[in-house]
């Protein structure tokens, strides 16, 4: 698989293909909500699960399955990791000892360097999270034709214009990247020193330049494109049809996240005094879940 | 269809206008071939024709342009849209959506058609095309000329009276253009659409179009039927124009008409002059005997593949040499070229560079990859000249400058120079490294002839210093011209190796390596003369015409 159909769906299932902008951009929203209202590790485990459960059942390719897996790691531990050792609240409890108090120099600098088990607590929830949101994210983007988020926008009354060139980055991603790929190709080539032909990283201050000239000629010559299509007249989109299951998934799950947030909303108020007994039953759940 | 009447344009940064006065007549129902140099104003022109022009509000149009006798002044783009189909030089940036059955719907998904409706033209259009069974698939999978045609389906799906395509073959194998060229006659004689085509490449695209027009500094100077076009225009180069090798031919042997059919070339020259069957001197295959590359039983497969792509090659590659590597799309060459470059690993073989191997040796290498714009990171020209390059000289540097006719640009930012100018950037940027070995992949792709010219004169004085030039190319012409030996490439083997005039002048080969016939072996047989490819070839034979032109 080329490094361009790596940020492209069309190898996606049928359904997952087949599901409406809205439906999809609607989702992303909702969860993005969800990941900030639970707290609770465990039920942001099983958000998270869901969504990977999302790209099992949407067939995604192994080979993007590696990359997701390698961006989830990368993020959960480095959140964990960092949390862990940085995390500042207190109560918590040191598992391991990495600098010695009493160490001459780097001991007495830093006062002793701890991993804090409520820090890789901490940083997992915050992993979690970024986690979900990338993974769901991901989902969206390998599933979707640029041309059905355009649609989604624009039924919501966004004006075209912003709408394309929102949708013209997610356009560009499959280009950009194989793009950046030449470009580092073209570094290395001009590179002075062996190691310089060999690396990547070092290349990575110098793409910029030359794929934002490049996506600067593309996006005029798409914008011509599409103007020339009657993209702007858009007469047929703002009654776009919207299948009734998808309507009736979507009202189900905005239902469940208003229900979330209520209840985290009243449990917070309930930890600041305003609390209401016939509310108990919610409270005792929020404490238990989110 | 299209009339183009006293229009002048003016972009609002620039002093002098790029259209001036300019009026052009198209009836419906005709195929006429817009030529001229870079920067010459053909893009403004398409621009104004699809009404993109005024609309912007960067500059000031005057004068009328009407499309089925309705101005396009009272017209919105959209509308025009509907009238006029566009296509870009690039598919990859016109197309928007993910499938090709996405893409080809776009135009009438935003007229608010029905999905039943929608999919049934896109079927007629994708078989139109030649695009059927194509449907779902990525439009990333398509090859470049399957997605040029895809560009040209999502416009020919709203059914337009006229077809504009700017530079639409240009990044086309010469199959490629044929067979793009045949869908467009096809197009205008049975479903009768007009077409406008602009493009450089008019020596390949002549046959096809019976009317030329072409522009210089913003102006038509010439505007008639192509067989008359190289009478009356004179210098075809001044105007950034690849001639026909036979009207070349023509020029060079001072024939009395300057034609492109091969039947009245040959009658010309029989009856203007006097030809010679002596003995062929064939162009000397080495330059010097000491080589710069040795590959023996190269074989490369690609990670995941179940088939080696390069499959037991053995060459060499000789100082002072200038080599043409041509086939087939998918041959092998840029795979070959990639491992010179030392962009990938050999699988097993043995690849000599100057006694070393390609990692070794990799600073003696410059290599010109196909797409120059992505080559170009500095600031300044001469910035980029000098990039991570400690060991250059300004003398050296102003040298190159000279020879690359950018001494008047070195401030300039690279990527604001014009295509030609971009690509010689960084071929000055590989030189400056004084390597003796330069790889360049389709190095004239999209380039006028003035540009082609300075490439050339580049190449050659790069092998003259002694360096040894492998170039990539589906340009015969320019293969013949500048080449000292040409390497035919077919499913991953070398199939033939040899001088220029023996190699290219063999229809088997030609066959087998997915190339055109140069035209002038067609003339050299019709005379029963020794195969030439060359003009110079041809004119080994003939004599120049006594009662011919001056």
């Amino acid at each position: 698989m080329s490094v361009r159909q790596l940020w492209e769906g069309c190898d996606a299932a049928v359904w997952a293909r087949k599901l409406d902008g809205r439906t999809k951009l609607l989702i992303l929203f909702l969860v993005a909500v969800l990941a900030i209202v639970v707290d609770n590790p465990r039920t942001l485990f099983l958000l998270f699960t869901a969504t990977l459960l999302l790209h099992l059942s949407a067939r995604t390719s192994i080979y993007k399955w590696q990359v997701l897996a390698i961006l989830l790691l990368l993020g959960l531990w480095g959140s964990m990791f960092s949390q862990a050792l940085f995390f500042a609240q207190t109560p918590r409890t040191p598992l391991f000892v990495i600098i010695e108090p009493t160490m001459p120099v780097l001991g007495q600098i830093t006062g002793g360097l701890y991993i804090y088990r409520e820090g890789v607590i901490y940083g997992a929830v915050q992993g979690l999270r970024s986690a979900m949101m990338l993974s769901l994210g991901l989902f969206v983007c390998w599933t979707s034709d640029p041309r059905q988020l355009l649609k989604a926008l624009i039924t919501w009354r966004l004006s075209p214009q912003i709408a394309f060139m929102l949708v013209t980055a997610i356009r560009f991603l499959p280009v950009l990247a194989a793009e950046a790929g030449e470009v580092i190709i073209a570094l290395r080539l001009r590179s002075d020193t062996r190691v310089g032909r060999k690396s990547i990283i070092r290349h990575l201050p110098y793409i910029a330049k030359p794929l934002l000239a490049r996506c600067l000629r593309r996006a005029q010559t798409l914008a011509l494109s599409v103007v020339s299509r009657g993209f702007f007249l858009a007469t047929a989109r703002k009654d776009e049809f919207w299948h009734t299951k998808e309507k009736f998934v979507c009202c189900l799950l905005i239902i469940f996240t208003i229900g979330i947030t209520f209840s985290k909303i009243v449990y917070l108020l309930s930890e600041q005094g305003l609390y209401f007994g016939n509310l108990r039953i919610v409270y005792d759940w929020t404490k238990l879940y989110l | 269809m299209l009339r183009i009447s006293d229009v002048s344009y003016r972009y609002k940064t620039r002093k002098i206008p790029t259209l001036k006065h300019l009026s052009l007549h198209v009836t419906e129902g005709e195929m006429l071939l817009l030529a001229g140099c870079s920067g010459c104003g053909k893009s403004t022109l398409i621009k104004a024709v699809s009404g993109l022009l005024n609309t912007a509000g960067a500059g000031e149009l005057d004068g009328k342009i009407y499309l089925n006798n309705k101005d396009t002044a009272e017209m919105t783009p959209e509308d025009i849209g509907i009238l006029v189909g566009t296509v870009y030089q690039s598919p990859d940036d016109q197309l928007f959506a993910m499938t090709v059955s996405d893409e080809v719907g776009f135009a009438l998904e935003n007229q608010g058609l029905d999905e039943n409706i929608i999919s049934v033209e896109v079927q007629k259009v994708l078989e139109r095309v030649g695009l059927a069974g194509f449907e779902q698939n990525s439009i990333h999978t398509l090859s470049g000329g399957q997605r040029q045609r895809l560009a040209l389906a999502s416009v020919l799906i709203t059914k337009p009276k006229l077809l504009v395509l700017d530079e639409p073959v240009s990044q086309m194998n010469p199959q490629g253009v044929e067979d793009f060229l045949q869908l467009l006659v096809s197009l205008n004689r049975i479903d009768g659409i007009t077409i406008i085509v602009v493009e450089h490449r008019v020596n390949e695209l002549a046959k096809y179009f019976p009317r030329l027009a072409v522009m210089f500094e913003g102006e038509v100077i010439y505007d008639g039927p192509i067989e008359l076009a190289w009478q009356k225009i004179g210098s075809a180069e001044k105007y950034g124009l690849r001639e026909p090798q036979k009207v070349k031919l023509c020029r060079f042997l001072h024939l009395s008409k300057l034609i492109d059919e091969t039947s009245k070339v040959v009658d010309l020259i029989k009856s203007e002059c006097k030809i010679e069957k002596t003995a062929l001197t064939v162009r000397s295959k080495k330059a010097c005997s000491e080589a710069i590359v040795t590959g023996k039983a190269i074989r490369y497969r690609y990670p995941g593949s179940t088939s080696d792509t390069l499959q037991g090659i053995d060459f060499e590659l000789y100082k002072g040499e200038t080599v043409a590597l041509m086939g087939f799309n998918g041959a092998g060459k840029s795979t070959l070229i990639n491992l010179l470059g030392g962009l990938a690993e050999l699988s097993s073989g043995e690849l000599d560079l100057l006694g070393g191997t390609v990692g070794e040796r990799a600073y003696e290498i410059g290599y010109l990859r196909q797409e120059p714009d992505l080559m170009l990171l500095a600031d300044s020209v001469w910035e980029e000249l000098t990039w991570k390059n400690k060991k250059v000289r300004k003398e050296v540097v102003w040298e190159l400058l000279e020879k690359l006719k950018l001494e008047n640009n070195t401030n300039d930012f690279p990527l604001a120079l014009s295509k030609g100018q971009r690509l010689r950037v960084v071929l000055g940027a590989l030189l400056a490294r004084n390597p003796k070995l330069l790889l360049l992949d389709e190095p004239t792709t999209g380039q006028d002839q003035q540009s082609l010219e300075e490439i050339k004169k580049l190449i050659a004085y790069f092998s003259q210093m002694g360096g040894c030039v492998l170039f990539c190319t589906h340009d015969i012409e320019l293969a013949s011209e500048i080449a000292d030996r040409v390497i035919i490439m077919a499913n991953g083997k070398l199939i033939a190796n040899g001088a220029p005039e023996v190699i290219l002048s063999d229809r088997w080969i030609l066959s087998a390596g997915g190339l055109t016939v140069p035209p002038l072996l067609e003339v050299s047989e019709a005379l029963l003369l020794p195969k030439c490819i060359t003009v110079e070839g041809v004119g080994r034979y003939v004599s120049t015409a006594v009662m011919g032109r001056l």
